[in-house]
């Protein structure tokens, strides 16, 4: 293994539907500059900057040289990653292998998007190919609606169920002044809300939202010096395995189970249901909570609805799940993986404020792209 | 740290349009060029990098139409959206940090299928850049001027680069523009803005390349000799080109100063025996000489003047063609980092230089090179 | 195994596009600068209380040292200018604002610390020189955008 890595900080914007009083840039150095006074580090110590967004959200071509003033990249190393909607998850992963090969001792990580600046479904369509893909493929949702049919019809799940992720997750993000929606909702809510494409309904499906996040990671000795509790980063892992629609097999996330086996094997983690103390999964909708746990091994197929009702993943629950109100509260695209990455670092460091959970020690930060790649990020507050 | 080799490496011929193959099959045909180079497998690979844009691919996650094509199956893999020997810098960190033991980086990109003008028009920020019209052109004529009026730089100098890569691009198999051409051909050759005329500009290609990396325990898993990384740097400028002295190329020396002090070098003149750099425009490789402090500030023609850049000169600069014989947007930084690899393993063909053991590979990214990254390869 | 239906196949090629409209968020700072200029005509630039640079157009943080800029810290530049640097540009696309021939400069606007990019016009363009002073010509019906100033032409006219 190569160098001990670890988050000294994290900081995010106020993510809304439209942030009117900021450019693309501004929005960017909001989130960075929060990031540093968390970190209690100044640009001085940044040595490499990793950004990204997904391009047609805003029309901006090479957003790594237009965003270096946003970036406070100015005379330094700069590069973009882009991978979709896993894209805040692989902009942190990049920057851990940045600090872990050696070169750089902190490095910042940024994700954003302003979803306002454009047609979110117009700009997304163009990910599936020309000739054979684009004209059937209609957004995100229609797939993820696929999905969840099949996973319903196999284990008789019900609406309802989905439901009670929701409200979770929505109930979560009142407690965080960062998110976009911050007012909690009940079941009812979410069965009374209009159908988009049956059976996901509008209060099942993530918002569109502005904002941008930043995330420093630093090398070993750096991180001991600089920060009294880091999040230190155990295990990453990265499977994108999908090419064309036609070939995604809607009953099982392949990648989500294939990614968390080989993080959790990295981290020597054998029972993640045990060990792990919260979990940020990256849920673009409500179904994901049910169907995706179980792909990740919290629990056997078709079980999901149990945990749910039973509270297992509320706050104060045994693996609180979202405690930041999670993708449903605030969708900023090239930020949103990060943001779970940047919740779990907060919550080991013990800066959750008011949606602190007890005695992290150990987190599990998942990414997802909605051409179903996903990516999985461990953390924990003891070193590796 | 440990030491990293590439290991593998294969490119495409550049031309207009690959009418017969979409970026999948580019991606295809340089993976199984590189791995049958090195004689591995795919199963020898532990993760990918790809590159590509999404504005020049017309496609959101451009990086989707590749995965299957470069065997990222079950792998991870990632994309660095920035020009080739970024993504190659990216792969070697991979190994660098310890995780991966080998990493393929691929690099497609088909000017072909959109507008060239359209696509450079939106790497400016849209309210005090793009509404005036500027595309790669413009703006690298302004770079140009800023060079002259600076810097002294004299257009018949950067003709001579001109005439000088497209006849060597004759020897280089992969290059679309072999060319004889005169300095008065060069000169008398349309203005597109001014200084720039047709000659001095590059073509837009479409192509694909590949490299293999290893770390210093799995180079033998090649049949190649392994050629190694010795040093890289990389940083860039404000994005405004007011905001820069366009004249002069202030990150670019920062990422040599980076590269060189990482492979040891004190004075490149002296140790480097030769280069490859993007010269997107001919101008660009004089002005690149001087901010790889190859030369002082406003020598950059004189080098190509007397003959030093040539060939058969004391520091031969883009014995391949250059960009300027073959530009796959993205693809030409890595295909600059695959040559390099060539001339040092003594594998360039009709157009290898009598002393390579050690080379500097250059890219740019963003509008008048804002963005540079420098890598250093040797033999030993 | 018969290869020959590749020789005989002669690859097709879709047409097609992508269309996608985009509204920008200017921001606090970009409107500032924009309205000043749609309702006044005037340019403003912004100076950054820790390295004293003056940028055009006006910053929320100082793109080198990261500063914050407050909102005090603004005043008007130029409108004079030198020319710093120019093209001409002989080749034509519709997304240009301008037939060509026409020319972009970067103009140092007094009192700004950088230059900035636009339309050099209203002259014959084969006696344009790098020095020259230069004023905005603004459109007589502004709308908060950087074409409000329809291009820079040197001061006293042509004959320079």
């Amino acid at each position: 293994m190569g160098k001990r890595v670890a988050i000294t900080g994290f900081g995010q914007t106020h993510h809304s539907a439209r942030r009117w009083d900021v450019n693309g840039l501004e929005l960017i150095q909001e989130a960075v500059a929060r990031a540093l006074a968390d970190a209690e580090l100044t640009l001085k110590d940044i040595d490499a900057v990793v950004i990204g967004n997904m391009d047609h959200f805003e029309g901006i071509n090479y957003v790594d040289t237009w965003s270096v003033e946003g970036c406070g990249a100015f005379l330094k190393p700069i590069f973009k990653v882009t991978t979709g909607g896993t894209t805040g998850s692989t902009v942190g992963i990049a920057a851990y292998y940045h600090v872990a090969s050696g070169l750089f001792d902190h490095v910042l990580a940024i994700g954003w998007e302003k979803n306002s600046e454009s047609d979110t479904t117009g700009a997304i369509i163009t990910c599936s190919d020309p000739i054979w893909d684009r004209f059937s493929y209609s957004g995100a949702i229609p797939s993820l609606a696929v999905e969840a049919s099949a996973y319903m019809k196999k284990y008789g799940i019900k609406q309802e169920d989905a439901a009670r992720v929701t409200v979770r997750d929505r109930g979560n993000a009142v407690k965080n002044p960062y998110a976009h929606l911050r007012m909690a909702v009940t079941v009812e809510d979410v069965m009374r809300s209009p159908m988009l494409t049956e059976p996901i309904k509008l209060l099942d499906i993530c918002p569109r939202s502005d904002g941008a996040a930043a995330v420093i990671f630093s090398s070993e000795d750096r991180a001991e010096k600089t920060c009294p509790q880091p999040a230190w980063v155990h295990s990453v892992s990265v499977r994108h395995d999908t090419t064309w629609f036609g070939d995604i097999d809607y009953t099982e996330i392949h990648s989500l189970a294939s990614a968390a086996k080989e993080a959790f094997r990295l981290a020597g983690i054998r029972d993640p249901w045990k060990e792990l103390d919260i979990c940020e999964l990256y849920m673009p909708y409500s179904f994901a909570g049910l169907k995706w746990i179980e792909s990740i091994g919290f629990c056997g197929p078709g079980q999901a609805p149990r945990l749910l009702w039973d509270g297992e993943t509320d706050m104060g629950g045994t693996l609180p799940m979202n405690p930041s109100g999670g993708v449903l509260s605030t969708n900023c695209i090239g930020a949103t993986a990060l943001l779970r990455v940047g919740e779990v670092a907060h919550q080991i460091m013990g800066k959750a404020d008011k949606r602190q959970v007890p005695d992290v020690r150990l987190g599990m930060a998942t990414g997802f792209g909605g051409c179903f790649w996903s990516d999985v990020m461990i953390l924990g507050a003891e070193k590796p | 740290m440990k030491r990293v080799a590439a290991v593998g490496v294969s490119q495409t011929r550049f031309q207009p349009r690959h009418p017969d193959k979409n970026y999948a099959d580019l991606i295809y045909d340089v993976t199984t060029g590189a791995l049958k180079d090195a004689g591995m497998t795919i199963g020898q690979i532990d993760n990918v990098v790809t590159v590509s844009n999404d504005f020049w691919d017309g496609r959101t996650i451009s990086s989707m139409a590749v995965m299957d094509a470069c065997g990222s199956y079950g792998k991870n893999v990632s994309t660095v959206e920035g020009d080739g020997t970024l993504g190659a810098l990216y792969g070697a960190m991979r190994i660098w940090s310890g995780s991966f033991g080998t990493t393929l980086v691929v690099a497609h990109s088909k000017g072909s299928e959109g507008s060239p003008f359209l696509i450079t028009n939106a790497m400016f920020d849209p309210f005090y850049h793009r509404p005036l019209g500027l595309d790669a052109i413009s703006s690298a004529a302004l770079q140009a001027q800023a060079y002259i009026d600076r810097r002294r730089a004299r257009v018949e100098d950067w003709a001579r680069v001109s005439v000088k890569n497209h006849r060597n691009a004759k020897l280089n198999p992969f290059a679309q523009l072999p060319m004889d051409v005169t300095v008065e051909q060069v000169m008398a050759s349309p203005v597109k803005a001014t200084p720039l005329k047709r000659l001095d500009c590059s073509p837009v290609s479409d192509g694909a390349a590949a490299v293999i990396l290893a770390g210093e325990d799995r180079v033998g898993e090649s049949r190649q000799k392994p050629v190694w990384l010795k040093g890289v740097g990389y940083a860039a400028e404000l994005h405004y080109l007011g905001d820069r002295d366009l004249s002069h190329p202030r990150a670019l020396e920062l990422a040599a100063q980076k590269a060189y002090s990482m492979a040891g070098i004190k004075d490149p003149k002296e140790e480097i025996d030769f280069l490859e750099v993007y010269d997107a425009f001919s101008y660009m490789e004089s002005l690149w000489l001087e901010g790889l402090g190859i030369c002082s500030a406003g020598e950059g023609g004189k080098l190509t003047r007397e003959g030093i850049t040539e060939m058969k000169g004391k520091l031969p600069v883009n014995a391949s063609g250059g960009v300027l014989s073959a530009h796959a947007v993205l693809v030409a930084g890595l295909v600059r980092f695959i040559e390099g690899v060539l001339q040092i393993r003594g594998a360039a063909g009709a157009h290898q230089l009598d002393r390579a053991g050690m080379g500097l590979a250059h890219g740019i990214n963003g509008p008048c090179g804002q963005s540079h990254c420098v890598w250093i390869l040797g033999k030993n | 195994m018969n290869d020959q239906w590749r020789r005989d196949t002669r690859p097709l090629i879709l047409e097609g596009g992508i269309h996608m409209p985009y509204s920008w968020t200017v921001g606090r700072v970009g409107s500032r600068f924009l309205i000043e200029l749609r309702d006044h005509g005037r340019i403003m630039g912004s100076r950054c209380p820790n390295c004293h640079l003056v940028w055009v157009p006006p910053r929320l943080r100082c793109p080198e040292c990261y500063a914050e800029i407050d909102d005090r810290a603004w005043m008007e530049v130029g409108p004079h200018g030198t020319l710093r640097h120019f093209t001409i540009v002989r080749y034509e696309h519709p997304a240009q604002p301008m037939k060509p021939p026409f020319a972009y400069g970067l103009i140092d606007l007094d009192g700004a610390s950088r230059a900035i990019t636009h339309l050099i016009s209203g002259m014959d363009l084969d006696c344009l020189r790098p020095g020259i002073r230069v004023k905005p010509v603004m459109e007589s019906t502004r709308q908060g955008h950087i074409l409000d100033i329809a291009f820079f032409t040197p001061v006293g006219g042509s004959n320079q």
